[in-house]
């Protein structure tokens, strides 16, 4: 018993010798000085998520629709598409499309590139996101829009929609936040969004605490941010 | 294909089979309706009744037989045979002619009751905004609820909903309207709303009013005849006097007994 407790203070002195001989383990002034790039970083990394998710709402509402049709080439197309895409890793996407793309003619900048990565791979998962809700709508309501004659497309846009929506908004939250945890994967094509940022610094300067942790923390406060936003929208819309 | 068609007959089912896998819905059905006339379809539940209106209104096909509604081939099936498929646009010019109330009513919940009004019309009949306000202010004065124009279906009771989606059937001006157990998702002491807005239909219009219903003595007040179907076929059919005073089945007398009993 003693001597355990005798060990205990000895390895607690010890540690604490280490932290006064070597330099700040967290260094608060270093630390600021590096916020004014990092915030710029951060203003990538919120862009490519919000053109990212833009990207992939559209896209995903494409197959979801695309998937509903009757055309079974349409049909299994755009299954074939979601699978494809829901199933293979982000990242090798995201190198996919950075090498090929060019090849086949196609320059874009690595931001750009990065955008079209997020958006394809996040639009796999939203699809089913839209099923989910295009299918918690009555079947009801398409047998009073065929009633009253409306068209098929009409009463997609203007009835089905409208009500399949609401359901949804903490679903394509939640993919809003996932997307934004995976912008740092566009690190790997030299996007300067938060961790390739983090990395230059540490690079630079042999510290890598101090910028990761703040990456870390800019993280967290935007993703409670978002958090809170989406709670908002979906109690303002939802009924 | 040149069909005639006296012109008194609005609606002419032939032989009509719909199955559902192995289940038969309806087996070898014939019906003839004269225009401006008033049916009421009554029968245990599964007889077939809704199945009736669901085929006339487009939202069923059938295996085999053969529909005419005011002239127009629907289907044409023979049995074993897929029948040639009428197109979209001869779908539509049928549909048209057809309004339908639903038993859950199928308003839509994110549209204002004027906008559930006024929507069809719009898009499909091609009206201006003002003159499908103005119809829909009509409609729904008719139906007697011109306070509500502004209200969401959310804000109505079953009875005043089901009476928004009467006036939204109305707006589309059909030849037809089909009530498919307008009252039976409503609580009893809104039962009696519902039925007086389609008595007062059946008085002041000259469509062809065809309901699928289980009260028994509304269909006896206001139907101009009575057809009693069980298991997909027609049992028996006649004037509300002959049907309810002198059933002439066995069956018929059956059902009668324990529906009025159960009333």
């Amino acid at each position: 018993m003693y001597f355990r407790r005798s060990a205990k203070i000895g390895t607690l002195c010890l540690l604490h010798e280490s932290l006064t001989v070597n330099e700040k383990i967290f260094d608060w002034a270093f630390a600021w000085s590096l916020l004014p790039k990092l915030l710029d970083a951060l203003i990538i990394t919120v862009s490519a998520t919000i053109l990212g998710m833009a990207l992939a709402m559209a896209l995903g509402l494409f197959w979801a629709v695309l998937r509903k049709s009757k055309q079974p080439v349409l049909h299994w197309t755009a299954t074939t598409i979601v699978e494809f895409f829901r199933s293979t890793p982000l990242l090798v996407q995201v190198y996919f499309l950075f090498y090929v793309l060019p090849d086949a003619g196609l320059r874009l900048t690595p931001f750009q590139t990065g955008i079209l990565a997020l958006g394809i791979h996040y639009s796999a998962y939203l699809a089913e996101v839209y099923r989910a809700g295009i299918e918690s709508v009555p079947k009801g309501q398409w047998e009073a829009a065929r009633a009253l004659n409306l068209s098929r497309s009409h009463t997609f846009k203007a009835i089905i929609l409208p009500q399949a929506l609401p359901p949804i908004i903490p679903a394509l939250g939640n993919y809003l936040i996932a997307m934004f945890k995976d912008t740092p994967m566009l690190s790997a094509i030299t996007v300067m969004e938060l961790l390739q940022t983090a990395k230059i610094i540490g690079a630079e300067t042999f510290r890598y605490t101090e910028p990761l942790t703040l990456v870390g923390i800019l993280f967290l406060i935007l993703s409670l941010i978002s958090a809170k936003m989406i709670r908002f929208t979906e109690q303002r819309y939802g009924y | 294909m040149a069909i005639e068609t006296p012109s008194d007959r609005i609606i002419q089912m032939q032989q009509v089979c719909k199955r559902y896998g192995a289940l038969t819905v309806l087996e070898d059905l014939d019906i003839d309706i004269q225009r401006s006339e008033k049916v009421a379809l009554i029968g245990p539940s599964g007889s077939g009744k809704s199945t009736i209106l669901r085929i006339l209104m487009t939202l069923e096909s059938i295996d085999s037989g053969r529909v005419i509604i005011d002239g127009e081939t629907l289907y044409d099936n023979q049995e074993g045979s897929t029948g040639s498929p009428i197109s979209k646009q001869q779908v539509f010019q049928i549909r048209s002619k057809i309004g339908m109330v639903f038993q859950s009513f199928n308003l839509f919940p994110h549209m204002s009751v004027l906008r559930n009004i006024t929507e069809a019309p719009i898009q499909v009949l091609k009206l201006s905004r003002e003159e499908a306000e103005k119809q829909a202010l009509e409609l729904l004065d008719r139906v007697g609820l011109q306070d509500k124009v502004n209200a969401y279906p959310a804000q109505l009771s079953g009875g005043q909903k089901q009476r928004v989606a009467i006036a939204r059937a109305l707006a589309m001006q059909p030849k037809i309207m089909l009530f498919d157990e307008i009252t039976s998702a409503l609580d009893p002491e809104l039962v009696a709303e519902v039925l007086l807005v389609l008595k007062n239909l059946g008085r002041e219009t000259d469509m062809t009013l065809l309901m699928v219903t289980h009260q028994m003595h509304f269909a006896q007040e206001f139907a101009d005849r009575i057809i009693f179907m069980e298991q997909g076929t027609i049992v028996e059919q006649g004037s509300p006097e002959k049907l309810f005073n002198q059933p002439q089945k066995e069956r018929t007398r059956n059902f009668l007994k324990t529906v009025l009993e159960a009333t």
